[in-house]
């Protein structure tokens, strides 16, 4: 295996998606060459910062409030009562457009 | 004539429920980011997300324990935006990119070294939309190729092509900015 098809199949690699001894061969070029190992680094890293920006990037995180009535609720959220109560008795309210989902038994929805 | 779907035990009820709460709900913060990314419209990503869980305990009795639940919810959120665009009279994002763009990528710098946040956000926001896709699904939600490929309904072989020249997009993009901010490092 050359340098040239370590980096076509770099991505793949860290996706662990190759299949086959694609990833041995690989794995054994990468053994002696230093350049295909600070690019898969790269590559590595850049996957790794995109997940990271995308975790803690304020602009895409939800709101309390939302998340309050479609998120899961903590054990000790004071909206937390048994499953059954919930169906009937939703206490946090509607969704704006439609019926908030809490307040409908699933075998209603599944219809 | 439809069945009637008759009411469960409360018990059945119950455990539907926990169930969902267990397997669904906790994914709640990363699906709202993912809508949050692509609509770049608060109240639309909420009405999304909202869409989506409905539709997913609806259909709760289909998903099956074990399997990676977050591709399941992100196949239906991807399902219900693209239906949602097709809705609006816009087209949705299944059709093939524009290839001479996509292939116009003429060289490939190497990562920067030095990654902020700001810089690599900027930089997926600038590559067509169909390559933002595929990179956010793998990179940033860990789905599999076959899982993108469910959830954007393409072929397998069309998530790796636009995988690879996104992230040639992407690198290239990066490389841009970086050389930018040298310039201005440079420039004092």
């Amino acid at each position: 295996m050359e340098c040239r098809d370590v980096r076509d199949m770099a991505d793949a690699f860290l996706a662990e998606e190759l299949v086959g001894d694609s990833s041995d061969r690989m794995l054994r070029h990468l053994e002696t060459c230093r350049f295909c190992r600070d690019d898969l680094g790269a590559r590595r890293a850049l996957r790794d910062g995109m997940r990271r920006a995308f975790h803690h990037a304020r602009e895409l995180a939800p709101t309390p409030a939302f998340l309050t009535r479609v998120g899961p609720r903590s054990a000790t959220h004071p909206a937390r009562r048994p499953l059954a109560a919930a169906c009937a008795f939703p206490a946090g309210g509607c969704w704006p457009r439609r019926c908030c989902w809490r307040s409908l038994p699933p075998w209603r929805i599944a219809a | 004539m439809m069945a009637q779907i008759p009411a469960p035990a409360a018990s059945d009820t119950d455990s539907a429920w926990a169930a969902f709460e267990t397997e669904a709900l906790p994914h709640v913060d990363r699906l709202f980011r993912l809508a949050m990314w692509f609509e770049r419209n608060r109240p639309e990503a909420e009405d999304l997300v909202q869409e989506t869980m409905m539709q997913a305990l609806r259909s709760f009795h289909r998903f099956q324990p074990g399997t990676n639940c977050r591709a399941w919810l992100t196949t239906i959120l991807q399902h219900v935006r693209s239906n949602r665009r097709r809705a609006r009279g816009r087209s949705p994002l299944v059709e093939d990119p524009d290839d001479r763009i996509a292939q116009a990528v003429p060289f490939v710098p190497p990562v920067p070294q030095h990654l902020i946040d700001e810089d690599i956000l900027g930089a997926l926001a600038r590559i067509p939309a169909p390559f933002q896709e595929v990179i956010v699904l793998c990179d940033v939600e860990e789905l599999t190729y076959k899982e993108i490929a469910g959830a954007l309904s393409i072929p397998i072989g069309t998530v790796m092509s636009r995988l690879h020249r996104g992230r040639a997009m992407l690198r290239s993009e990066l490389g841009a900015s970086d050389a930018m901010a040298g310039t201005r490092r440079a420039g004092g």
